[in-house]
């Protein structure tokens, strides 16, 4: 019953050679065929800037639904392979899974209750639990006023050399948001300025986790949103610019091999998941480490 | 009772009346003739591919007889699968290296004839023109009307402004 029949397979074309030399050739595309050219878009900033060609794309591009699937689709393409419920897939992953963990974590810990304020792995910056922590540099709230590079140079510990931090209005402690953007990204001296409306932008957003049977609410059940997909790709970029190698064994914290350039130095690594005296995973860790447990990547070759 | 078939070649006729005569394993690229085929055993007649003329007909056997050697996805496979992958074969990109009219009616055939490698590289090559560009430029590149107001527009621009990067 499935196979299909010349004659119910005739469909959206007929009408298609009349309009040829006036309309768009997306006219003659029926919307399943549209979507599907939307999901392959490689940049996420080319697909939300699509929504402001016309009516009909803005209310396909700003569809949720359609959004789910695009940001579904972009992960899996980009970090998919990789993947636990994949792992005999012989392919070269295209990009370090540790992008998309660097994303969640943003992500997750932009917000209450998971926002962690006050630990000082959290934050370089000076707080009101652990005020000798004071290599790093606060922000406060985005107003765009970055120290001078060589000052954070000499500030050790975070990927890059600041931290880009969020005051908590009611408490007055900090949250570290992520040490990404100079870097880590592509971005350029004024688009540092991103990062503010896009913290913004997520925060107007909120956390929301896939649905799960035995309501886990950590890092892996995170649900991505168009927000999580600009950020990985711009880690993306990066990483591609500056080359890299590198291996990382996360089930077991130990960091193998070398990562060319620092993209994830291993200071930081070690920061992050082995803080503390025991070097045992601080309790708020909550990421499914089966996800990731093995990470090895290789840069593309160069053409 | 059914023996597999011999028979080698089999006859396709485009919109425009033209018969064009390929090796069966290359028209069984496309799933569609594939089934048909196996539904009616032996064609001799040529089978009318009716919304696909003749040099597009040609352009997409041409793809079929460069990839009848790519391993043909299982029927059940899952969906996500034959996405993997960003990029685009070279061969596939200098293929596809054609103007924009031959290129949806690439993709149209292909979704007609169900030809799903065909379809993805044909929609990753628009989706590859679509990427860096701005608005404007799509409008153009695509000759799409722009039918908002201009206050409209600005609401819109405003609405994707944490995206940009300057």
């Amino acid at each position: 019953m499935s196979r299909s029949t010349f004659d119910n397979r005739q469909v959206c074309t007929d009408t298609a050679p009349a309009l040829l030399t006036t309309s768009s050739p997306f006219k003659r595309l029926p919307n399943e065929l549209l979507l599907e050219i939307i999901s392959q878009i490689p940049d996420p900033r080319s697909f939300l800037s699509l929504s402001r060609v016309n009516k009909h794309f803005h209310s396909i591009i700003t569809n949720d639904f359609i959004q789910d699937r695009y940001v579904n689709h972009w992960f899996f393409t980009h970090f998919g392979p990789y993947r636990i419920e994949s792992p005999t897939a012989n392919q070269d992953p295209p990009y370090p899974p540790i992008i998309e963990f660097i994303v969640r974590y943003v992500h997750f810990h932009c917000f209450a209750p998971f926002r962690c304020t006050d630990h000082p792995s959290h934050s370089n910056a000076p707080t009101t639990a652990n005020p000798k922590v004071r290599s790093g540099i606060l922000f406060k709230l985005w107003d765009g006023k970055w120290p001078a590079r060589e000052r954070l140079a000499k500030t050790r510990g975070a990927p890059w050399w600041g931290v880009v931090a969020q005051v908590d209005k009611n408490t007055g402690t900090t949250g570290e948001v992520g040490s990404l953007l100079v870097g880590y990204t592509t971005l350029p001296m004024n688009g540092w300025m991103w990062f503010p409306r896009f913290y913004r932008r997520l925060q107007q957003r909120g956390v929301q986790f896939v649905e799960d049977n035995e309501g886990v609410r950590d890092l892996h059940m995170l649900k991505l949103g168009v927000e999580d997909a600009v950020l990985a790709f711009h880690l993306v970029e990066g990483w591609r610019l500056r080359g890299g190698t590198g291996v990382t064994d996360l089930s077991t914290s130990q960091f193998v091999g070398e990562w060319t350039r620092g993209f994830y130095d291993e200071g930081w690594y070690w920061k992050r998941y082995g803080f503390g005296k025991d070097r045992k995973r601080p309790a708020y860790y909550a990421f499914g480490r089966e996800d990731y447990i093995r990470c090895e990547c290789r840069l593309p070759a160069k053409k | 009772m059914a023996t597999p078939s011999t028979q080698a070649t089999v006859k396709l006729q485009s919109n425009d009346n033209v018969v064009i005569e390929v090796e069966r394993a290359i028209a069984e690229r496309s799933v569609l003739i594939k089934n048909m085929l196996e539904d009616c055993g032996e064609v001799t007649d040529a089978i009318p591919i009716s919304n696909v003329n003749e040099s597009i007909l040609r352009k997409v056997i041409e793809w079929c007889e460069h990839h009848k050697n790519d391993p043909v996805a299982a029927e059940n496979e899952n969906d996500d699968s034959r996405k993997k992958t960003t990029d685009i074969d070279e061969w596939d990109q200098k293929f596809m290296n054609v103007d924009q009219e031959m290129l949806f009616e690439i993709i149209l055939a292909a979704n007609f004839l169900d030809i799903k490698p065909l379809l993805d590289t044909g929609c990753k090559t628009v989706a590859n023109m679509i990427k860096g560009k701005s608005p404007e430029e799509i409008r153009k590149l695509f000759n799409i009307q722009n039918d908002f107001t201009p206050e409209e527009e600005e609401q819109i621009r405003r609405e994707n402004e944490w995206a940009e990067d300057r």
